[in-house]
């Protein structure tokens, strides 16, 4: 399976490309604004009204048309489903939530409502949504952030669905409740053999989740890596401010962080140009993708050969 | 040992239980359970907890919001009184959209509290306005804005301008940072390490973030089911928790670092 995509004009995103395969978690990481959401919804075939998006996407092996929703139908939910950032929005606040899943069972795959009733039963055992036979029959505002999130995601694997789209999953929820839904999300990686693309600014959850990450910048990739290269080896410098900028245990943050909010570039060039302190003239254009090694490419002319840029 | 400006000694607070209520249960839900905190002048202490444990009750508690069932709330030795204290607590919510009046621009907005608690002249609040904007960083031409007009990180440094302007000598932090990403979230941290140098403001920081707790506090009280469990420095609490739970919080936290050492979910 693999995804080829150009930009989204205006200038969400710029000449995004990239792929992703069964049994891989791939994290996009980026500010609010960088064009990770919209990439998310591309993917689904989701995009807002007023996107005007080219490119193509192919879903094993089949090409999709950014922008032609038709080219969807037969794959939302049976393909490919997404988990949003925010549950109690995203379910309907008048369904039971158990309804909120057999309902897609028993339209996707034509069984009565009882056998759809079962197998949504089972499907909430399996993702500690307990106890079932209660919760089946609850509605989503009585259940606490992490049993809703945890809905969402029986919602949108309800049909084992190969790959599985997750837009900020856990921003919403507290510590404990984080890492446990984090755990569900890549059990159905490790033991399903699911492709998941996961999109978050919080690079806690990316060490802990991701297989490999895609940094964006203003609708740019600057960087992608396998995740231990990227935070052991990061060559772009906003990746590199990105992971000093993460508050941590065990030092303090750096001071020299910039205080006040970046303005990146949008235009054309690197993102990063106002704020980089090795700029050259080559970065009013945007480099291409160099390999720094086989699971390692960043868009950055002084990567490379010069590697302490 | 410095002086303490709040302290909270044994508070108490129940809440009435809400809608339908299974017979036998009680109908008042037990948020806090007599819980002794203090903070000194000058110092933040950070409040760390699971969703529902008690947190922003005491947030609310200690920013005079909310009045204790049982219990004392105590400013600089006397005993709260709100209309005499509420200029110098001042308290900065979770959601900075939600906390500003989407009717008000941002001059409006941080102006409000010098109209309401502070006697002084148009000009000098003018002035005032502008101070407490600087100080956040924030520039002179998002005066005449509305909030829906800022980005979240901007609201957020709106909401903290409100706060400030009445000169507090205690800020509550409740979640100020959760609804930012990450780099807003390092930039607002490092603006409130500042601020609390230069102004020598005390912080009741409400966070389940413990990594910016490690960044910005002093000391750090763990609440659990309305109990206060531990409290401790900073450093002590969070290398060597004396409590099973705060030793549980601090397994859930997301190292930012894919170490093989620091073990990865089910391995």
């Amino acid at each position: 399976m693999s995804f080829r995509q150009g930009g989204i004009l205006l200038p969400a995103v710029r000449n995004l490309q990239f792929a992703l395969s069964g049994s891989e978690a791939l994290a996009i990481v980026g500010e609010s604004g960088s064009g990770k959401t919209l990439t998310g919804l591309a993917v689904m075939g989701l995009l807002p009204h007023g996107a005007v998006a080219r490119g193509r996407i192919y879903f094993s092996g089949r090409m999709l048309v950014v922008g032609r929703d038709s080219d969807w139908d037969d794959l939302r939910g049976r393909s490919a489903a997404m988990v949003f950032q925010n549950p109690a929005a995203a379910l309907n606040p008048v369904i039971k939530v158990g309804r909120q899943v057999s309902e897609t069972l028993e339209f996707h795959y034509k069984i009565s409502r009882k056998e759809a009733d079962t197998k949504t039963l089972q499907l909430f055992s399996a993702l500690g949504i307990a106890p079932a036979g209660r919760r089946f029959h609850q509605y989503p505002h009585q259940l606490s952030g992490g049993l809703q999130q945890r809905v969402m995601i029986a919602v949108a694997g309800a049909l084992e669905p190969p790959l599985l789209i997750a837009d900020e999953p856990t921003s919403a929820l507290d510590l404990t409740i984080q890492s446990q839904v984090l755990d569900l999300l890549t059990a159905g990686v490790r033991e399903r053999g699911r492709a998941l693309l996961l999109i978050t600014h919080d690079l806690g959850v990316v060490a802990r989740t991701a297989d490999r990450v895609l940094v964006m910048c203003a609708g740019v990739m600057v960087e992608e890596a396998a995740v231990k290269e990227l935070f052991e080896r990061a060559c772009h410098p906003y990746t590199r401010m990105l992971l000093q900028s993460v508050p941590r245990l065990d030092r303090k943050l750096s001071s020299k962080l910039p205080c006040r909010p970046l303005n990146f570039r949008t235009a054309s060039g690197c993102p990063y140009l106002p704020y980089c302190r090795r700029a050259i003239e080559k970065c009013r254009q945007l480099p291409p993708p160099l390999n720094i090694s086989p699971t390692h490419r960043v868009c950055c002319h002084l990567a490379g050969g010069r590697r302490h840029v | 040992m410095s002086e303490i400006l709040l302290e909270i000694k044994n508070v108490s607070a129940y809440y009435q239980a809400a809608g339908r209520i299974p017979p036998g249960k009680g109908r008042t839900i037990q948020a806090l359970a007599g819980v002794s905190v203090c903070v000194a002048k000058g110092e933040a202490l950070g409040i760390i907890g699971e969703s529902g444990s008690g947190k922003t009750t005491l947030a609310r508690v200690a920013a005079g919001l909310l009045t204790p069932s049982a219990g004392d709330v105590c400013y600089d030795g006397r005993k709260h009184e709100f209309r005499r204290c509420q200029s110098w607590v001042q308290m900065v919510f979770q959601d900075p959209y939600g906390s500003l009046n989407p009717s008000l621009d941002v001059e409006a907005a941080v102006g409000e509290g010098l109209l309401l608690l502070r006697k002084v002249s148009t000009a000098a609040r003018k002035r005032k306005v502008a101070e407490a904007l600087a100080m956040v960083g924030l520039p002179r031409n998002v005066l005449d804005r509305y909030p829906h007009q800022l980005s979240g990180g901007q609201q957020q440094r709106v909401a903290l301008a409100r706060a400030l302007v009445t000169g507090p000598r205690l800020l509550v932090l409740d979640e100020p940072l959760a609804a930012l990403d990450a780099l807003s979230q390092a930039r607002l941290l490092l603006l409130l390490a500042q601020l609390k140098a230069r102004l020598n403001l005390s912080y009741l920081f409400v966070s389940h973030n413990l990594a910016a707790v490690r960044q910005l506090c002093d000391r750090v009280g763990v609440i659990h089911a309305g109990r206060l469990v531990e409290c401790g420095s900073v450093l002590q609490v969070l290398t060597q928790p004396a409590h099973e739970y705060t030793a549980r919080l601090l397994e859930a936290f997301l190292w930012p670092d894919p170490s093989p050492f620091r073990g990865r979910a089910g391995n």
